[in-house]
This record gives structure tokens, C-alpha cells and sequence, in this order.
């Protein structure tokens, strides 16, 4: 009897262990943390199970890559960029890309992913500027644009205006700067005059001045949220004061730049020093965990 | 009436090998799976667990009950930060288990649909997977040799990755 028992508990253990009979979305979940470097270098190699999750389309749809200041990675994860967009077969629909984006990328990403619907870039070094206006006009459904330390050009925010008629998210964010340089309206006018429907709007360290944000104010009538945080060169003299009160739900100005920025305390693109060459973490797994 | 006596309702877990768990039914609410059972009254006295282990069982009510008398983070937008810190730091030491006992939680916590558990239990193992060869991958996760990689399928995987990393 024992020994029946035994065997039989063996056998059960052996079963349980056997990760080909994972559930393929848990396994997913796995590969997702597991991020995007690892998935093209090893993991698809582990098994043919793997290796055909890794394939699925469906499994791309996901992208989240980022270099760690290392320019020597920056070519090879262009191409690994490429290759997992190519993957996604169009279902690409998040697609994060940190120090390491190009116009060459940016144009390759905007022919094959017209499902689109968050794009992160920060830290593009190469001149993308002027690439936006051409990307952009492929962006159909894109619904949140979100830059750092990336230009674009009022060109492209024009295009964004007339291409993109979902979006309602817009950050286009410098880093912190300590003094106030001259003012420049240009961004906030070409944002009021094309963007009529943003609801959430970030301009961390914009050089605008009260001018700019009245222009914000008058075209982004549906605005609910504004961060306007480290722009030095507004005053927010006269009745500016009520009619950002009036209109903006949560607005965040000058005065409260001691709160870091999301680039500081998001743990996905917190600094990490050199030594740390490179990287990759693809998110979008359900899981609603810390660090996740 | 009703509500003062159902924060003190028991529920009986049985693992397969026949070992019986009282616990508060608040900590089995974790389980997505037992939820569903006693929302939907199908749930006797004693819940019969026949694919988990005692032991596989003993960590995850261990999991659910510090969880369980934690603060959910959706309650309250600005809960102390020190209870997600010490919660944070109960998951760091309960991850810190071998692989074999990890794949068991990890395919208890699946069927038990408890889905924080699997997201830590995914976490730590892509962490100790992270930055492995494929070999020491199938080594590190016991993984059956009898699904690699067919030759062919090698060199397509090899051809396909054109980037090259200094």
C-alpha cells in the first residue's frame, strides 16, 4: 500500500513540475519579465513551447525596451527593435523605447504599426526632430504621445492634429532646469491651435510664459490635466490664476516641482550608472504589482 | 448580525495529501477560485485541494494571510507607505525558496487564481532566468529535453538574430 501511494505521489510530482503543461498566458507572464533582449537571445531557444509563444504576435503586442546610456548598444537594439516590431505583425499597440531611438527606427516603427496606441520615446540623441511630422501622419488610433528629453518639432504637433484624432495624452518633458532661459510660446501656441481634444497635457520644463499657457487654455478647452511643473517662466500674474482653477482639474506649476518626475521615481526608467550596460524589460503583463 | 459573524467565518482547506487547514475566510478571499465557490455556494465546509501538497499549501495560506491583513492599495490613496514596504519586503523573503517548491506555488497559486502570487512567483523566476543561456535555462527550470529545438529551428533562430552586441 505505501509503496503504491508512493509512487503514485512520484508520479504526481513529476507532472506537476513539467512546465510544458504551464498555461501558455502563464508562461507569458514569465517571458514578459523576462524582457525583450532575453526573449530574442534565449528564451526562444529554451524549447520549441517557448519558442512558438515567442513567435505569437500576440506576445508583441507589448513593447518595452531601454538602454542604459551605453552608445555602443544603441545600433544593436535599433535592429532588435526592429525585429520585434516585425514580430507583432501589426498588433503592436505600446511600444516604449529609451535611449536608443532614431529616425531611421522611428519611420521603420510607423510603417508596420498602425495599431499604435501609446508611444514613449525618451532619450532619442539622433535627430528625430522633423521625422515626427512623416511618422505621425501613420498613427491613426494613436491615443498618448509621451517624450522626454526627445524634440519634436510644432510641425509635428500640427500633423498630430490633423492625423491623429484619438489623441487625448500629450507629454512632451524636459529635465529639470534651475534657471529660466528665454521664453519660447512656440510649443503651447502650435499645442492650443491644433490640439483641441488633449485631455492630460505635461510640459515639464518648457521655456513658455503666461502668453503659452493662455494659448494652452483657450485651445485645450477639454484639458482635465496639466504639469506644468520646472517652467520658469511663468508668472502666473492676473486672472490666469482662476481660469486654471476653472479649467483644470488637477494642474501642477512651478511651485510644486520638489514632487519628482515620473522619470525619477518610475522604477522602470529610474538612473541606473553605467556600469550597467544595457537593460530590456517588456512590461504589459497584467499584474498590478509594485516594480512590476 | 450577519456581517459581525462572516469576519469570523472558517473555511477547511484539505491538501492532497489529506492534511486539513482552518483559516478566516478573509484570508481564503485571496483565491480568486474559492471566492467564486463560496460566492456561488459551492463551497462546503471543507474545500478539497487534491493537486496541492501540504507543504505547496502551508506557503501559499502563509502568502494570503499576510496579504490578506495588509491594506489594499485601491482602499486608500494614501495608505502608509510603510505597510507597502513591509510588504514588499514579506514578498522579497517568501520568493526566497528553490525552484521546485517556486513551480509548485506558482501552479497551486494558477488553479487557486490568487493573482498576485503568480505575478511574484513569474518575477522571480524570469529574475533567476534573466541574462541565462537556453541551457542553463532548461537546467535552472528541469525543463524536458524531449521538446528542443529542432536544428533547423536553431538555425532560424540563429539567422534571425542579425544584431550582434559588442
Amino acid at each position: 500500500m505505501p509503496r503504491g501511494r508512493k509512487s503514485k505521489q512520484e508520479r504526481a510530482d513529476k507532472q506537476k513540475r513539467d512546465w510544458l503543461k504551464l498555461p501558455s498566458d502563464v508562461t507569458r507572464n514569465i517571458l514578459y519579465k523576462v524582457g525583450v533582449i532575453d526573449i530574442l537571445e534565449n528564451a526562444q531557444k529554451v524549447c520549441t513551447a517557448w519558442r512558438k509563444i515567442c513567435k505569437d504576435p500576440s506576445m508583441w503586442r507589448v513593447i518595452y525596451m531601454t538602454n542604459f546610456w551605453d552608445p555602443n548598444a544603441r545600433p544593436p537594439l535599433q535592429d532588435m527593435c526592429k525585429h520585434a516590431v516585425d514580430r507583432s505583425q501589426g498588433q503592436l499597440v505600446d511600444l516604449t523605447i529609451v535611449d536608443f531611438g532614431n529616425d531611421d527606427l522611428l519611420l521603420y516603427v510607423a510603417d508596420r504599426a498602425s495599431n499604435l496606441r501609446r508611444l514613449e520615446a525618451a532619450w532619442c540623441y539622433e535627430d528625430i526632430y522633423n521625422d515626427w511630422s512623416v511618422a505621425l501622419k501613420k498613427f491613426a488610433v494613436l491615443e498618448e504621445l509621451s517624450l522626454y528629453e526627445t524634440g519634436i518639432s510644432e510641425e509635428a504637433i500640427e500633423t498630430a492634429g490633423r492625423y491623429c484624432p484619438m489623441l487625448r495624452t500629450l507629454k512632451v518633458n524636459q529635465r529639470a532646469i534651475t534657471y529660466s532661459g528665454e521664453e519660447c510660446e512656440d510649443m503651447a501656441i502650435a499645442i492650443g491651435k491644433n490640439l483641441p481634444e488633449l485631455r492630460h497635457l505635461e510640459l515639464i520644463g518648457d521655456s513658455m510664459s503666461d502668453i503659452g499657457l493662455k494659448a494652452i487654455l483657450d485651445g485645450c478647452r477639454h484639458l482635465e490635466s496639466l504639469d506644468l511643473r520646472d517652467c520658469l517662466n511663468i508668472d502666473l500674474k492676473g486672472d490666469i490664476v482662476k481660469r486654471c482653477s476653472q479649467q483644470i482639474k488637477y494642474l501642477k506649476v512651478s511651485n510644486d516641482s520638489h514632487e519628482p518626475y515620473v522619470y525619477e521615481v518610475d522604477s522602470r526608467i529610474r538612473y541606473t550608472p553605467p556600469t550597467c550596460s544595457f537593460v530590456f524589460v517588456l512590461y504589459g503583463c497584467s499584474c498590478s504589482e509594485d516594480g512590476c | 448580525m450577519s456581517t459581525s459573524s462572516s469576519s469570523s467565518k472558517k473555511i477547511v482547506l484539505k491538501s492532497a495529501d489529506n492534511e486539513t487547514f482552518e483559516i478566516d475566510e478573509i484570508v481564503a478571499l485571496e483565491s480568486q477560485a474559492i471566492k467564486n465557490m463560496i460566492e456561488d455556494e459551492c463551497a462546503d465546509n471543507v474545500i478539497p485541494l487534491g493537486n496541492i501538497d501540504s507543504k505547496t499549501l502551508s506557503k501559499i495560506i502563509e502568502y494570503c494571510k499576510k496579504h490578506a491583513e495588509s491594506p489594499k492599495k485601491d482602499d486608500n490613496a494614501d495608505i502608509d507607505e510603510k505597510a507597502v514596504e513591509d510588504l514588499k519586503s514579506f514578498d522579497a523573503e517568501f520568493a526566497k525558496v528553490d525552484m521546485p517548491l517556486i513551480q509548485d506555488i506558482l501552479m497551486a497559486a494558477n488553479f487557486l487564481n490568487i493573482d498576485n502570487l503568480i505575478g511574484l512567483m513569474c518575477r522571480t523566476i524570469a529574475d533567476r532566468i534573466k541574462g541565462k543561456t537556453p541551457e542553463e535555462i532548461r537546467k535552472i527550470l528541469n525543463i524536458n529535453k524531449n521538446d528542443l529545438l529542432s536544428p533547423e529551428q536553431e538555425a532560424k533562430a540563429r539567422e534571425e538574430n542579425s544584431w550582434a552586441f559588442d
